[in-house]
């Protein structure tokens, strides 16, 4: 009795002791440092210089955590692991988007000239359940509203669930108006677009004429940031431009001559491309994938005059948005992250045609998505939201439209595609959704309400830590 | 050829006889078998002991029946050709043992004086063919490797209270990730270290004192799956659940007593298991306790009941102001293995689990499988149940495996070599807010069919 006593009371206090310090930030450290060990190990500068960027805002951090925000949903324990009442067994291999927030939304010029809206990085797009990218934009849409110092974040939030809900119903019903250049915001995008795209402004930012041929630019294109969180102090690319290494110039031929054999349509290609003008490694973009390797290259246009040369970015793409214990029948839906990206990209996209220049390259194990350069794709920007505020340009309803728009944009991106399983998502979707779209929109707020918070306080955790660590993270390699 | 003990005892026996005249016998020698030749071990006996013995001096062979002396002399080409058949057997008495005895007995006949060395080479496969459906209209057929491993282990008696050896294992494991498509050319097959450990072990009367250090297997799983009889279609509940990992690097110390009735196993690794490196300071510190109450050697095969306990004082990931994340086991399981059957049951507690030190997860299998038709067919089960989260309600996976098998070469040889077949069902489901869509369990629940392949073999090449 004695000995069994003893036993029971061991294995409650082993029970009861509770892990010392922060379990969240140990966890929150730990995993940043797994998430990003391929940059820590093959590029620790470009990884260090990811972790700064990432602690630069609240929006910042929040697009470099695609995997924690994974990882709560999903995982036992998870901070964000929040049943949903919507989802279904035939919503749950939905074509996502993997990571869609308010600054991957752009513009796209089809092949026929025509402008159109859609999600522009698909770096994480996979296939799961669609619940998983609504509360992600919401997500996003609530954290962008913090940093833009809005009054009701959850407003917009709400707004981009609503959005969703409100395009599944309308498409199942067939009543969809197309989402184009409505609100000023979406409509700015639109017109910067078809003017920088027109003008060429790629060629004017990224290369230079010298001596009567178009070459190169390698520089700041933008000043870049002299970070500091002391002691750690490093200078931050945001736009710059370096010159290709002998090794790189090689393995970037190569992979400029098997690009083709991916592409929609190869006539899209104007013949004379397939000479190489020139090549730089750029630095300084995205948040999530800062640190990837990532290649401008100026080819040949149509004509031998300068004004039409092609700008294509080459960027090598890794595993997509993991979602813990997700059972997938085949488990392994494309060959490499190349396809992968590609594939989901014309499937998602309002047009498989959206970038007649997109593909994919293989070398080795590494895999590189091709896309044109061209200002006709434009991106949302959060700084130039925040500047557009603070001019008076724009408001808080404009905001709020935009959330709206971004959430039929999603539901049309899901609706559209298919299935991992083969069909059409949108009967599922609308099935799994039915009458009750208030609900849907209450629980996805209810969710960014509690998971919001925990966003903020990890940023919080994640300045502390690199302060303690430095921007490796502790990583002791 | 001889097996294992037979000819081992002739080795034994050839050891002490007198030496014989240089020609060869007027006629052939009547066949004589090797339990004719010596005497039967006591019938309670827990092994036949080729280990050093318990006092002082190195040990005497045993003693040859009292018909021995009057068989007919063999030649001395005979004689080598026999010892030379002996030494290739290995002490895997099909009637003891059925995983490693270690620290307590090699795998190999060593001279029991000393002096001698033996190498081995083992292969391991799991193979099949399964049908999963899920709901929503989601199906596919595939064929599937679960296990592709070669193993070599190299022994030397240096003296005849002590064994050392070096052990190397590779395994086939897909380049690429669960839910990675990062892999080598797509997503191959490669081969890669699973274990690669130098081990000793001294033996002090009833006592033996292991050590392994490098890359080396989990004792925790190494202990219950003595009494797992099936693990070629299902693991183990904490296995399954990634508690465990199958090696890490690091050090045990074992002891071992009274021929493994009585054994505690002190581990010290990193506790970032096979696939990582170190990321901190901390070390795992395990203890395990192993008891076995009822050892029985019975003509089919041992009779044992095992009882383990585990406690592990682990660390996972980067180490925040000076203290890496908790995790942390408790474990206690329950294992019989006979002729006829095998069952078990395996409890595991993670405190820090899935690099939160504040999760608190679960697991609790249990497993039987018996002989219908002895030794080729036979009926197994079962079972996992796993709490994702101890504190959320509703956050449990449950498995539930059934099926037949079939074994080509019986019970009694599957130590040396085995081909089994598994035809079997499984069912995997989750809890209301279990699984990567928590509210959704429809959306993970999966049902399988399951035609799955055993292939094990072990031979001593030196």
């Amino acid at each position: 009795m004695l000995r069994r006593c003893s036993l029971l009371a061991l294995l409650g206090l082993l029970a009861a002791c509770d892990p010392p310090g922060d379990p969240r930030a140990a966890w929150l450290q730990t995993t940043l440092v797994l998430d990003n060990q391929v940059f820590l190990d093959t590029d620790p500068p470009q990884a260090r210089a990811k972790f700064a960027r990432m602690s630069l805002g609240l929006y910042p951090y929040f697009r470099g955590t695609l995997g924690q925000y994974s990882r709560d949903l999903g995982e036992g324990g998870g901070a964000g692991r929040r049943a949903s009442d919507h989802v279904t067994a035939g919503t749950a291999d939905v074509a996502l988007i993997g990571d869609p927030h308010p600054e991957n939304i752009g513009s796209f010029r089809r092949a026929d000239g025509e402008l159109v809206l859609g999600f522009n990085d698909f770096d994480a797009a996979t296939y799961g359940p669609y619940h998983f990218d609504l509360r992600r934009l919401s997500l996003g849409f609530y954290i962008a509203a913090i940093e833009l110092d809005l009054a009701e974040p959850a407003r917009h939030a709400e707004a981009a669930a609503a959005g969703y809900v409100a395009e599944i119903a309308a498409l199942s019903e067939g009543t969809a108006a197309r989402v184009t250049d409505e609100g000023r915001i979406l409509g700015h995008l639109l017109k910067k677009a078809a003017e920088d795209g027109e003008a060429r402004e790629e060629l004017a930012d990224y290369t230079r004429v010298v001596a009567g041929e178009r070459r190169m630019f390698f520089g700041e294109v933008e000043p870049g940031l002299a970070w500091e969180m002391a002691p750690h102090a490093m200078q931050l690319a945001t736009d710059q431009l370096l010159p290709a290494s002998a090794s790189e110039t090689r393995e970037l031929a190569l992979l400029l001559a098997r690009w083709p054999e991916t592409l929609l349509d190869p006539a899209a290609l104007p013949p004379g491309a397939e000479q190489l003008k020139g090549l730089g490694r750029r630095l300084g973009a995205g948040v999530a994938s800062y640190a990837a390797p990532r290649y401008y290259a100026l080819l040949e246009g149509p004509t031998p005059g300068l004004d039409d040369d092609l700008l294509l970015e080459l960027k090598r793409v890794y595993d997509g948005a993991v979602m813990p214990g997700l059972s997938r029948l085949p488990s392994r839906p494309f060959a490499d992250n190349g396809a992968r990206v590609v594939a989901l990209q014309r499937e998602l996209q309002p047009g498989p045609d959206c970038d007649p220049l997109l593909g994919h390259a293989e070398l080795g194990a590494a895999t590189f998505r091709v896309r044109d350069r061209s200002k006709f794709q434009r991106g949302l920007d959060l700084e130039k939201l925040a500047e557009k505020l603070a001019e008076g340009d724009w408001n808080e309803d404009d905001i709020a439209v935009l959330a709206d728009q971004a959430g039929r944009l999603l539901a049309r991106a899901h609706a559209g595609a298919r299935r991992q399983s083969g069909p059409v998502a949108l009967p599922s979707l609308a099935a799994a959704i039915g009458r009750d779209q208030a609900g849907l929109v209450a629980e996805t707020l209810a969710f960014v309400r509690d998971y919001a918070p925990i966003v903020e306080a990890d940023y919080q955790r994640f300045l502390d830590v690199l302060t303690t660590h430095g921007p490796s993270l502790g990583y002791p390699h | 050829m001889p097996l294992t003990t037979p000819g081992l005892a002739l080795l034994l026996a050839l050891r002490q006889s007198p030496e014989v005249p240089q020609e060869p016998p007027p006629s052939p020698p009547d066949p004589v078998t090797p339990q004719e030749r010596v005497a039967p071990p006591p019938a309670d006996s827990p092994t036949t002991d080729h280990s050093p013995q318990a006092d002082d001096s190195p040990p005497a062979p045993p003693r040859a029946a009292s018909a021995a002396p009057a068989d007919p002399p063999l030649s001395p080409e005979e004689r080598a050709a026999l010892r030379r058949a002996a030494r290739r057997e290995l002490l895997l008495d099909p009637e003891e043992v059925l995983q490693n005895q270690w620290p307590a007995a090699p795998y190999c006949n060593l001279d029991p004086r000393g002096k001698d060395a033996c190498l081995t080479l083992d292969s391991e496969l799991f193979a099949g063919f399964r049908r999963s459906a899920q709901a929503g209209g989601r199906k596919l057929s595939e064929f599937a490797l679960d296990r592709a491993e070669l193993g070599t282990q190299l022994w030397w008696r240096p003296h005849w209270r002590l064994d050392t050896g070096v052990a190397t294992r590779i395994e086939a494991v897909r380049s690429a990730g669960p839910q990675s498509l990062i892999g080598i050319d797509g997503n191959s097959l490669v081969m890669r270290l699973g274990q690669a450990y130098g081990h000793a072990a001294a033996h002090v009367g009833p006592i033996s004192i292991g050590l392994r250090g490098g890359l080396i297997p989990e004792r925790w799983l190494e202990q219950v799956e003595k009494g797992h009889d099936t693990r070629g279609v299902e693991a183990l509940a904490s296995e399954r659940a990634l508690m465990f990992d199958r090696a890490d690097l690091g050090a045990t110390l074992t002891i071992s007593g009274w021929k493994g009735r009585v054994e505690l196993d002190a581990s010290f690794t990193n506790g970032e298991g096979r696939a990582q490196q170190e990321l901190n300071r901390g070390k795992n510190t395990t203890l395990i306790l192993s008891v076995r109450p009822l050892r029985r050697r019975l003509p089919g095969g041992p009779l044992a009941l095992a009882i383990h306990g585990l406690y592990r004082d682990g660390s996972y990931g980067l180490a925040l102001a000076g203290a890496a994340g908790r995790n942390h086991r408790v474990a206690a399981a329950l294992t019989l293995q006979s002729p006829w059957a095998f069952a078990g049951a395996e409890y595991v507690r993670a405190l820090g689990f899935n690099a939160r030190p504040d999760l608190v997860s679960d697991a609790l299998g249990a497993w039987a499988s018996a002989y219908l038709f002895r030794n080729y067919l036979g009926i197994m089960a079962s079972y996992a149940h796993i709490r994702q989260d101890v504190a959320t309600p509703g956050t449990r996976v449950d498995v539930v495996t059934a099926g037949l098998f079939g074994d080509v070469f019986g019970y009694r040889l599957r130590n040396r070599r085995r081909v089994r077949l598994h035809a079997g069902y499984q069912y995997e489901g989750y809890g209301a807010a279990a699984g990567p869509v928590p509210g959704a369990p429809e959306a993970a629940t999966t049902h399988r069919f399951m035609l799955q392949l055993t292939a094990q073999g072990l031979f001593r090449l030196l």
